[in-house]
């Protein structure tokens, strides 16, 4: 260690003469760049996750050939521009928008609200606040019941205003299960569960619930006319 | 095995996969998995926990299989279809009554459809509730969505290609939201639909959606979004 | 005070000036968008057909003495309502909801509390009178109208006419 370099600290005001160096240091650590922990086990690729890989190709398609072979397809006559079926339903996966399109009207249903959907997946990652995920009621619960209460109040009025109940009543459940751990103080494994989850995640697990909800009424419980049966 | 052994020692078998069988050392392993175009997206070693089935439920890997039957299905398929307007139909019957295996492999096609449309989304919500969209992961999260709305389109692009009452009315509806789209949703319609109504040309723009345009972009979506799994630094 | 001028005039004019590197990358520039904007226009162009096979717009129905009073005729090639109301009077009305495009029905016997005959559409439950004006449900107009006109003793169709509630009745 006699090689050792020696550096001096030279100050002057000329930048050209004497470049000065910034070190910025975070107060925390930012989530980019936090370390896995190092005493995670690792194990060969091949074959500890091929396997698996290949056991789950030959689970999907032992599945896909079973469900084959006991359901059909549905195939219905000819199509025919002059008899529209009663009712005429859209794929599954596309009768929450149907059932959209019978509330609003269809700039709003059709193009507004999936847009935003669009956007709002989008901008997750971006979303700063979310980054961090600290429970809904971490900071300042009384500003945030405030605001919290009076959106969805605002929101709940809107879908009354369009006759949508299947919006607004599942709404009004996921509020109070969001606003819960804020009046019940009582510890216990539930109300700490949701206590944990951001608003992100409540957004997220509301529209969720609305969708799958939107998707079984739409499903299930419409008939001729877009009517409500009962299945 | 001991065929499979002898096979491995073959100057034919070493030329193509040029890993020795059998393998006995750490390093015989890394080199199956790196020397191998189709498994080398994979680290060499990998985080027992990230790979077990309580920590990403596989969602993903579904997702992709169920893609990978989708493709397979569908190209047997197209070998009995023709995208013409009393064809189209008549070609869905004879799959049920007169091609050997037809309805099953239909079957096979449609129910993987509806079921990769479910793995997606779920491998979306996993993937949210995770938080695994994080920094550096937020682009790869966009390809997903990307990915979402491709399988989205893919199944709804293939749902008008029976030509039975379903698909047309479900088309219908569907092709009658893009007209209240503001400033162009007419025009673009008209595009779509190649004409004011569904008919010919409508089905042959959906045959090569369905068949070429959006498969083409899934292909290099997912190989994209696999590509930066890694480089994100691998599942989380 | 003028060598001044000069030199400052000098200075932006080595800035503004175009060199041969400015040149030709402004140009590579422009040929690429032209290039792309051209590409794009022409696969529009290509991809609107100029030929559709498509029904024709018009259509004849008649002769008008077979056509009872108080009844409608649904012609199913072009979607199209013609109904004859007691004094002779015609008009016609597209079938296609105004909503998302679904084939409309007629019920003579009324649906949904009403009594009076009305037009129901299948696919998101909109409700029209026998004007075709909006009783119930998400679609945003009237059903629209075409014009009618007699031609001998036939009634001419056609429907890439629309007409306002004004002009939509023939009188015999």
């Amino acid at each position: 260690m006699t090689n050792e370099k020696q550096f001096e600290i030279e100050i002057s005001t000329d930048s050209k003469e004497v470049p000065q160096r910034l070190a910025i240091i975070p107060e925390r650590t930012p989530v980019k760049y936090e370390l896995e922990k190092p005493d995670e086990k690792l194990v060969m690729t091949f074959p500890n996750l091929i396997i698996r890989e290949v056991i789950c190709f030959q689970l999907v398609v032992i599945v896909l050939a079973l469900i084959s072979l006991f359901f059909d397809a549905p195939l219905e006559e000819l199509a025919n521009l002059q008899n529209t079926p009663n009712p005429a339903k859209a794929p599954w996966y596309f009768l929450g928008l149907q059932e959209l399109l019978h509330i609003f009207p269809p700039v709003v249903a059709g193009v507004l609200i999936p847009l935003l959907v669009l956007i709002a997946l989008i901008v997750i990652p971006y979303f700063d606040i979310n980054i961090k995920r600290s429970g809904l009621w971490n900071d300042q619960p009384k500003k945030t019941f405030v605001i919290f209460s009076s959106s969805i109040f605002l929101f709940f009025l809107l879908m009354i205003f369009f006759d949508a109940f299947s919006i607004a009543i599942p709404t009004l459940l996921i509020y109070i299960l969001a606003v819960s751990p804020y009046f019940i103080k009582k510890e216990n494994v539930f109300i700490n569960a949701l206590a944990h989850l951001s608003l992100a995640e409540w957004i997220m697990t509301w529209f969720v619930f609305v969708s799958v909800l939107l998707i079984i009424i739409g499903t299930y419980f419409r008939g001729p006319g877009w009517n409500w049966v009962w299945p | 095995m001991k065929i499979l052994n002898n096979l491995a020692k073959t100057k034919f078998w070493q030329s193509v996969f040029r890993t020795k069988l059998p393998l006995s050392t750490n390093l015989d392993r890394s080199l199956v998995i790196f020397n191998s175009l189709t498994l080398h997206i994979h680290p060499v070693k990998v985080r027992l926990r990230a790979i077990k089935f309580s920590y990403t439920f596989y969602l993903g890997m579904i997702s992709f299989f169920l893609f990978f039957v989708l493709i397979v299905t569908g190209v047997l398929l197209m070998l009995y279809y023709q995208p013409a307007i009393p064809h189209a139909y008549r070609n869905m019957k004879d799959l049920e009554y007169v091609v050997s295996n037809g309805s099953f492999l239909r079957n096979m096609h449609r129910w993987s459809a509806h079921l990769m449309v479910i793995s997606v989304f779920l491998h979306m919500l996993r993937v949210f509730y995770k938080g695994a969209y994080k920094p550096p992961r937020e682009f790869n999260w966009i390809i997903g969505i990307v990915l979402l709305v491709s399988t989205l389109l893919l199944s709804y692009t293939g749902y008008l290609l029976p030509y039975d009452q379903l698909s047309y009315w479900a088309v219908t509806v569907g092709t009658n939201i893009v007209q209240y789209i503001p400033v162009a949703g007419k025009e673009i319609r008209f595009l779509l639909l190649g004409g004011n109504e569904i008919g010919e040309y409508t089905l042959v723009r959906f045959y090569v959606l369905h068949c070429v345009v959006l498969p083409l972009v899934m292909i290099l979506l997912i190989a994209f979004h696999f590509w930066r799994i890694r480089k994100d630094g691998g599942l989380l | 005070m003028m060598e001044k001028n000069n030199s400052g005039m000098k200075k932006s004019n080595s800035e503004n000036k175009i060199n041969r590197r400015k040149f030709l990358i402004s140009l590579g520039n422009t040929a690429t968008g032209i290039v792309v904007l051209g590409g794009i226009g022409v696969t529009f162009e290509y991809l609107t057909p100029n030929v559709l096979l498509e029904i024709p717009k018009v259509f004849k129905i008649g002769p008008i003495n077979s056509i009872q009073p108080n009844s409608v005729i649904f012609e199913p090639e072009q979607r199209t309502f013609v109904v004859r109301e007691e004094q002779g009077s015609f008009y016609a009305l597209s079938a296609v909801c105004t909503h998302l495009g679904c084939t409309t029905k007629w019920n003579d016997i009324g649906a949904a509390g009403n009594s009076a005959a009305v037009i129901s559409c299948p696919c998101h439950g909109s409700l029209f009178n026998k004007y075709g004006e909006v009783l119930q449900g998400p679609a945003p107009r009237t059903l629209d109208k075409y014009r009618v006109q007699l031609e001998d003793d036939k009634l001419v169709i056609n429907t890439g006419e629309k007409v306002s509630e004004d002009e939509m009745i023939l009188k015999v």
